[in-house]
């Protein structure tokens, strides 16, 4: 039982990812660097619960605050450039920060433990071992996947009210025409940096609850996979509503993991589903047509058209 | 290296011999960084092709590294073939994943949003590089295989400089590679059809050009580059390894960014500077930090120059 707790925590983290990459992916901003927050609110996290002796909730939001302020420092320079420019450096980004997360070292010597397993803290490429919080305090995996979900809840919840505020409606006009978006008076660089800064938000949150999941996490974890993945989520998924991410992250952490026959294959089969969706289904598998569709059942149905030109 | 005591008999004169050496190591570094850094050229030429054309990522390029470094792998060091037929083998072999690549990934793909194609070659790279993986580890049970090398330990003196034989070779290929892509591209028909879908695929069309032909021609060469910067990777490094293809999508992606999205000039640039940049990080740095410190300057570039090093058109700014 334990393992499908651990599952459904990882679930939510999962999911926590994926919407911070469709917070900006909302004003058409591509990030292919959630690592980098993700790694540095995993950090943070850790080190707090395990150096500076913060209880579990408030170290996550610290966390986050972190992943916002990564993201900011990204954000603001990066998101005044149109075009692709954004996505490659926060891919240039994430490398950097793999990179110094992987080669940190700070922390105190363990008092009590094995001999020879002694540190407290990041040790550089070891990693950081011994994040304990939720065994000392006594946190059973089944309560831990009720935290991580309560906030992937708060999350959505979140999600839910912007999606039918005139934010969204800024971000998606932003999305479909930047010029027209600034000759209508919206400041665009202002609105795509927030956008940002939240995913980072959100990011952060969700890496720090990957730390004391694990309670082992080293700079090789969050290489340019993560972040590929955690974008694949929100594509696959469908990144016209906010439930593609949702669906996307729930979907592609829990079936590989369900599939146990055949579980020696389920990278490969990761990506073979990744193909496949993205063959028969471009839009993503839930588009912003369907969920039209399936929330006002008594509407005439539309005439069904291919749809050529996702997004 | 430290100045030799007998040489330097005074400590005024030991600060010059450390200056002396200090400056060798400078140019020696700065001088294999350029050689080595053509193989990173020939990546990020790979990746720029695709980009010019489509302006989409290709993640699935480093499987085309990978697979040209063991194609090669296999014909030097198992069945011991020359070079050039080694080399000529990894491209082929590199090819045929451009092929799949273009059938699997892009082809059906070719009328949805521009990240549809790049999330689908995510998905066929880590597709092929884990059954890769697995057929690796049965057969080899260590995460590195030897390549035969036969430059190994050659090289020319210049003064006190030496010049690695193999990395010679490997610029002198890579360059080969890149005055043939010109020869291509300025003074044929097929290349006057790139430059025209470069600009607009409709118009193309319209204008009676195949661009699906063009295009799927396009992924050969650029996975055939791919082939090659495999094979010299492994060749200059003495070793394959199944990871390999996951650095080298990282390491071209940046040489391609540094120099400029798009264009083949600064593809090279990129691919040049980045090698010239690991190799002095290290030296003057450390070597930890490599990585981090290389990403931060390309970070800084692209802030600073968004259109890369040697890119000509300037980035939109809102």
């Amino acid at each position: 039982m334990s393992y499908w707790f651990t599952i459904a925590a990882l679930t939510g983290i999962n999911v926590l990812l994926a919407y911070s990459v469709y917070a900006s992916f909302m004003s058409g901003q591509v990030s292919i660097g959630q690592a980098a927050f993700f790694g540095v609110g995993a950090y943070v996290g850790a080190s707090l619960t395990v150096l500076g002796g913060f209880d579990l909730i408030s170290a996550v939001l610290v966390a986050g605050f972190a992943g916002a302020a990564a993201s900011l420092f990204v954000g603001v320079p990066t998101l005044r450039l149109k075009g692709y420019h954004f996505t490659i450096a926060t891919v240039a980004f994430a490398e950097a920060v793999r990179v110094i997360l992987h080669n940190l070292k700070y922390g105190r010597p363990r008092s009590s433990g094995n001999v020879g397993d002694q540190w407290l803290g990041p040790d550089g490429a070891t990693g950081f071992r011994h994040i304990a919080y939720l065994n000392e305090n006594g946190i059973t995996t089944g309560q831990y996947a009720l935290i991580v979900w309560v906030i992937v809840v708060i999350v959505v919840i979140g999600f839910f009210l912007v999606e039918r505020s005139r934010i969204a409606r800024i971000l998606r006009t932003i999305e479909e025409d930047e010029v027209v978006a600034r000759a209508i008076g919206i400041p665009v660089a202002r609105y795509k940096v927030a956008a940002f800064v939240c995913g980072g938000f959100i990011a952060g949150m969700s890496g720090a609850l990957y730390a004391h999941l694990l309670t082992f996490i080293s700079g090789g974890d969050f290489i340019i996979h993560l972040s590929t993945i955690a974008l694949a989520y929100v594509v696959i998924g469908g990144g016209q509503t906010m439930w593609g991410p949702l669906l996307g992250a729930i979907l592609f952490t829990v079936l590989p993991e369900t599939l146990r026959p055949i579980k020696d294959f389920r990278i490969e089969l990761f990506g073979l589903l990744i193909i496949l969706v993205m063959l028969f289904r471009p839009t993503g598998m839930i588009s912003a047509a369907a969920v039209r569709r399936w929330s006002t059942p008594w509407a005439p149905k539309a005439q069904r058209k291919r749809p050529t030109e996702a997004f | 290296m430290p100045p030799d005591a007998l040489l330097s008999p005074t400590p005024h004169m030991r600060g010059v011999d450390q200056m002396y050496f200090f400056a060798l190591d400078l140019t020696q570094t700065t001088i294999d960084g350029l050689l080595f850094g053509s193989t990173y050229a020939l990546v990020a030429i790979g990746f720029t092709l695709i980009w010019g054309l489509l302006r989409i990522l290709n993640l699935a390029h480093g499987v085309t590294v990978m697979v040209g470094m063991f194609a090669g792998m296999l014909s030097a060091s198992i069945l011991g073939l020359p070079f050039y037929v080694g080399i000529l083998i990894a491209m082929s072999s590199g090819a045929f994943i451009g092929f799949l690549i273009d059938r699997i990934c892009y082809r059906p793909l070719r009328n949805a949003h521009e990240l549809v194609p790049m999330i689908a070659t995510l998905g066929f790279w880590i597709l092929i590089e884990e059954v890769f993986i697995k057929i690796y580890s049965h057969f080899w049970f260590r995460d590195y295989v030897p390549f035969a090398n036969p430059f190994d330990g050659i090289g020319i003196d210049i003064g006190e400089i030496r010049l690695r034989t193999d990395y010679l070779v490997t610029l002198a290929v890579a360059a080969l590679l890149v005055v043939a892509l010109y020869f291509l591209i300025y003074r044929t028909r097929l290349g006057l059809a790139m430059r025209m879908i470069a600009e607009d695929h409709d118009i193309g069309n319209l204008m009676g050009v195949p661009v699906g032909k063009v295009l799927t021609i396009a992924f050969l060469l650029s996975a055939a580059y791919g082939g090659a910067a495999g094979y010299l990777l492994g060749m200059t490094a003495n070793l394959a390894g199944p990871y390999a293809g996951s650095q080298a999508v990282v390491k071209g992606l940046f040489s391609m960014i540094l120099g400029g999205a798009g264009s083949i000039p600064g593809a090279i640039v990129g691919g040049l500077t980045l090698g010239v940049l690991e190799l002095q990080s290290s030296f003057l740095f450390s070597f930890a930090y490599r990585d981090a410190i290389v990403m931060l300057a390309l970070f800084i570039v692209l802030i600073v120059r968004p259109q890369g090093l040697a890119g000509k058109r300037m980035a939109d700014r809102i």
